[in-house]
Order: structure tokens, then C-alpha cells, then sequence
């Protein structure tokens, strides 16, 4: 297929992603807008949710702020349900909502553990069953997972968030597997960190290694930039990804290739 | 009555690193053994340090799939049949890939996969006929993914652990199970780890090991026993790592992977 994939044509699609009031997805909702398509900011924090509905509105996009607890499995069918009633389809489904905390393992308490599995592995599923339905229906669509490059990795005091993101890798080769023959395409994405306000929290606890060293341990030997992964994002969600069906595409600097010492 | 108690073992490679482990383990276990190697002196002085000469025999080897065959007629001649066949991987050659020598990266394969190759070929052939067998490849944790300065090992033994996987699938309905065997650090293993700039010294190295010790002889000849034994007899195709978890850790995020409470 010719063109860049960064000046793919989306105008007429329907995109949703969850957790886009702030960091990857409100990234990822902008780069669908910027290029035609309506983006559904699916945010459980309202006041994050209606500034990026501002924010892409101004810039004169197609964006709306929808609450979501993702969590919720009703709350996700109705969010799917009323998306495709309003604009009349849903094309793009973006898994992106997550969040991380850090604890040793033996004090998570059981709520931790299930909301971060009800978040991130629960909620994809929910995202994935309710969008697949419409998607199935219509004979098209494609659904992107934001997994973790943590996914592939074992990190202490990380379990519910490794756990979480090690289920969504195969969540999604599973779904890619079993939608494929109906037109649905299911893949994902595994990011190292990349400099969003969430990294820089996550990265300031008490024993996490300095950003220097963070950084002199990837290959890449930097953090991932923004426009790095949008670029994938825009690959998966477009026809050039047509032939890619159930992969967890790594854009990590190399860092779950290195089973060294750097 | 021992574990292996009159069971023949070929080790093949039988001169290098983690070889004298293996045998002994063997020993103790109670296997007759059979060890080939080009080394003849350092296998003739490994048989001398065992003890009851009547039941380990030395046989010098090469490196081609005709001298194996020859090799194997004379041991079941000698000794009869051959009942477990561990391969053992050649010392590394350590050099950052943009110096490694054409030639070095070719011996890494034939002293390594094609060694691997020959006996499995070889051996696993008798044993494919009789319906029953157990290869074990002694492989290195380099194998399991990138090791930068490690080119000529990591991808000779990232071949063995292939060839162990499609032997698997072909031999394990004919009774013949075929696993990797991946030893951990060793404190001997240290020399080579220092010629990268990435283990600048023993200490980073340790830290680098959750289970915070460097891997025993022990630690190996138990794992090697273990898949042996019929206990192990549904397990094919396995990589088995004994490495206190050094390939899992994704190290980038944590200062030490005894970072938080301990």
C-alpha cells in the first residue's frame, strides 16, 4: 500500500479510546482526529476527560468526552452501544486505560489486585467483547491493546501491573486468532517507558533505579518519544497493518530483547 | 539403589565447561557413562577422578556426523545401549560483533548447533527405533535472548534450543523426550562475563542474580538428574532454566531485585 502511514486517511472513522484524558491516549485521540476521524475520549476522571474534549475541540476535531470505568462491563457495552448509535459505527477501539503501583507483593491488598486486573486485563476484555460484537457485526474493525513491555518482564513489586499486562499480550493473540477469519483485527502494543507524566511518577519511587541508569539500561539507551508511538498506533489501525492479526508489537528501545546486564 | 542405577549415559563434549558437572551428577546417580570428546587427555583425567573405571569409557570424537556414527557403534559395542545422551555447548567467544572474525562465528555454530546436531542425529536415531530415549542439550543462558558481546554463543545456542524444540515435536511420539538444559551464572562463568563492559566487576554480576548467589554444580547435576528420570516423563521440548531467575528479570526498572521491603 503507498503513503506514509503517518498521512493515513481516517476520515469517516469512529475511534474510542479509554484512559485518553491524559498521556498515551490523549495522543493517540489526537492523532486520530488529526487525521479525519472522531475520537471518543473514554476517561474515568471527568475533569481530565472534558479538558482534552476541549483541547481537541479548539483545535477544531471531532472529540468527545465520554465517563468510563472500564472496569464496569455494562458501563462499556453502553459506552460501545451509544457510540455506534450516535456516529454511526465503530471503527477503532483503543484498550489504553491503566494505571501503576508499586508495592511489594506480599502487602497488596485485594483490592489493589483487583482493580489493577479489573482495569487493565478485565477491562481490555470488556473493551475488546463489547467493540468485537459491533465490529463482527459490521464485517470490519480493528481493536489495539495497550500492553507493556512489563508484560514480558518479571520486576519486583510490580506484580498486579506485569500480571495485568502479561494477560493482555495473550488476551490478544487469542482474540486476533479468533476474529481474524470476520474481518476484526485485534493486535497490541508493548511500550518500554516513554515521557509521560505517569513515567515520571512511576519512575519516582523509592527503589526504582535513577533515570540515568533507566536510560544506560535500554539498548536505545533513551526514552521512547511520543511521535514514536503514534506511529505504530497508526500503523495497526490502518490498512497497511492488514496481513498483522493478534501481535504485541514491542516499541521498547530494544529493553525485553536485552537478557544482559545493561 | 540409585537414581539411574546401570543406565548409560553418552556425554557428548565432554571437555567443556559445564561437562564435569554434568558427569559427576551421572555418576551419582548411579549411570554408566560414556564420554566423547576431542580432548582425549582432559576426558581420560575426568574418567580418572570418578573412581570404578568399569563402568565409564572415554572416546575420542569429531566434530562430523561420520565420526559420531563410528563413535556410537563402538560405545554400544563396548557398552551397549545408549539410554540418555546429554550434548554440551563449547566455551564462548566473547567480542563486540562489529570485531567478531567471520571465522569465529562459524566455529560457534559447528562447535555448538552442528555438535548439538550430530549427536541428537546420531543417538536419537537408535533411540527413535528402540521407543524410548532422553536427550538433554546443555546449553548457556545466552541462548534465552540478546546478550550484547556474546553474537557467536547467543545465537549458536538460540539455534539449540530451536533444534531442541523441533526434535521435540518429531521424537516425543516415538518415546524419545528432547530438552534444553540452561545452566546459570557460575562463579567460573565470571572470566567471560568481565570481557564486556556491561560487568564491569563480580559484584555487578551478583547483583544482577535474584536469587542473589552464583549457580552451583549442584544446582545443575539436580536439574539434570531430574530430567532424566521418569518422574520427568510428560516433559519435551522444555528450555529449563536453573538461573535463580536471571532471564526473567526485567532488571531496567529496579535498582536490585531486592528493591522495596524486604
Amino acid at each position: 500500500m503507498a503513503g506514509n502511514v503517518l498521512d493515513v486517511d481516517l476520515g469517516g472513522q469512529v475511534a474510542v479510546i479509554t484512559g485518553a484524558g491524559r498521556g498515551f491516549g490523549l495522543d493517540f485521540a489526537r492523532a486520530f482526529c488529526e487525521r479525519g476521524a472522531t475520537s471518543i475520549i473514554a476517561e474515568l476522571l471527568p475533569e481530565l476527560g472534558r479538558a482534552a474534549e476541549q483541547e481537541l475541540q479548539a483545535a477544531g476535531h471531532h472529540a468527545y468526552f465520554a465517563p468510563l470505568d472500564v472496569s464496569d462491563p455494562l458501563a462499556v457495552e453502553a459506552l460501545a452501544q451509544e457510540t455506534r448509535a450516535r456516529h454511526g459505527g465503530l471503527h477503532i477501539w483503543v484498550n489504553n486505560a491503566g494505571f501503576a503501583r508499586h508495592m511489594s507483593s506480599e502487602d497488596v491488598p485485594t483490592d489493589l489486585w483487583q482493580r489493577g486486573i479489573g482495569v487493565m486485563l478485565s477491562g481490555t476484555f470488556y473493551g475488546c467483547q463489547s467493540a468485537g460484537r459491533i465490529m463482527l457485526a459490521q464485517g470490519r474493525g480493528v481493536i489495539v491493546n495497550i500492553a507493556s513491555a512489563n508484560g514480558y518482564l518479571a520486576q519486583p513489586g510490580r506484580a498486579v501491573y506485569n500480571a495485568a499486562k502479561a494477560g493482555v499480550i495473550h488476551l490478544t493473540a487469542t482474540l486476533g486468532c479468533e476474529w481474524a477469519p470476520r474481518g476484526v483485527r485485534v493486535n497490541g502494543i508493548a511500550p518500554n517507558v516513554f515521557m509521560t507524566e505517569l513515567a515520571r511518577e512511576s519512575i519516582n519511587f523509592a527503589g526504582a533505579a535513577s533515570m540515568e541508569t533507566y536510560i544506560r539500561r535500554c539498548p536505545a539507551r533513551r526514552l521512547g518519544e511520543m511521535p514514536e508511538l503514534i506511529g505504530t498506533m497508526l500503523y495497526l489501525v490502518s490498512d497497511h497493518s492488514a496481513y498483522l492479526v493478534g501481535q504485541t508489537l514491542r516499541v521498547d528501545g530494544g529493553i525485553v530483547s536485552d537478557h544482559y546486564l545493561s | 539403589m540409585a537414581e539411574l542405577d546401570g543406565m548409560l549415559a553418552l556425554v557428548a563434549g565432554a571437555s567443556r565447561p559445564h561437562a564435569a558437572t554434568c558427569v559427576r551428577a551421572l555418576k551419582r546417580a548411579g549411570a554408566r557413562l560414556a564420554l566423547v570428546d576431542h580432548n582425549e587427555a582432559t576426558i581420560a583425567e575426568l574418567a580418572g577422578s570418578l573412581g570404578q573405571h568399569d563402568r565409564v569409557d572415554t572416546y575420542p570424537g569429531n566434530l562430523s556426523a561420520a565420526s559420531a556414527a563410528v563413535v556410537l557403534k563402538r560405545i554400544e559395542e563396548r557398552q551397549g545401549t545408549v539410554d540418555i545422551l546429554v550434548t554440551c555447548a563449547g566455551e564462548p567467544t566473547v567480542a563486540p560483533s562489529v570485531e567478531l572474525s567471520g571465522e569465529d562465528f562459524a566455529a560457534a555454530l559447528v562447535s555448538n548447533t552442528f555438535h548439538a546436531f550430530i549427536w541428537c542425529q546420531a543417538v536419537g536415531r537408535k533411540m527413535v527405533a528402540a521407543g524410548r530415549g532422553v536427550i538433554v542439550n546443555v546449553t548457556g543462558l545466552s541462548g534465552m535472548g540478546g546478550w550484547p558481546g556474546w553474537l557467536a554463543q547467543s545465537a549458536s545456542l538460540g539455534a539449540i534450543h530451536n533444534l531442541t524444540h523441533t526434535l521435540a515435536t518429531e521424537w516425543t511420539r516415538h518415546g524419545v523426550r528432547v530438552n534444553s538444559l540452561v545452566p546459570g551464572i557460575a562463579e567460573r562463568d565470571l572470566s567471560d562475563l568481565l570481557k564486556t563492559p556491561e560487568a564491569p566487576d563480580r559484584e555487578t554480576v551478583l547483583r544482577r542474580i535474584p536469587s542473589g548467589r552464583f549457580a552451583t554444580d549442584d544446582d545443575l547435576g539436580k536439574a539434570l538428574i531430574y530430567l532424566a528420570r521418569p518422574e520427568a516423563s510428560f516433559i519435551s521440548g522444555e528450555i529449563l532454566r536453573v538461573d535463580g531467575a536471571w532471564d526473567v528479570w526485567g532488571r531496567y526498572y529496579a535498582v536490585d531485585p531486592h528493591a522495596g521491603k524486604r
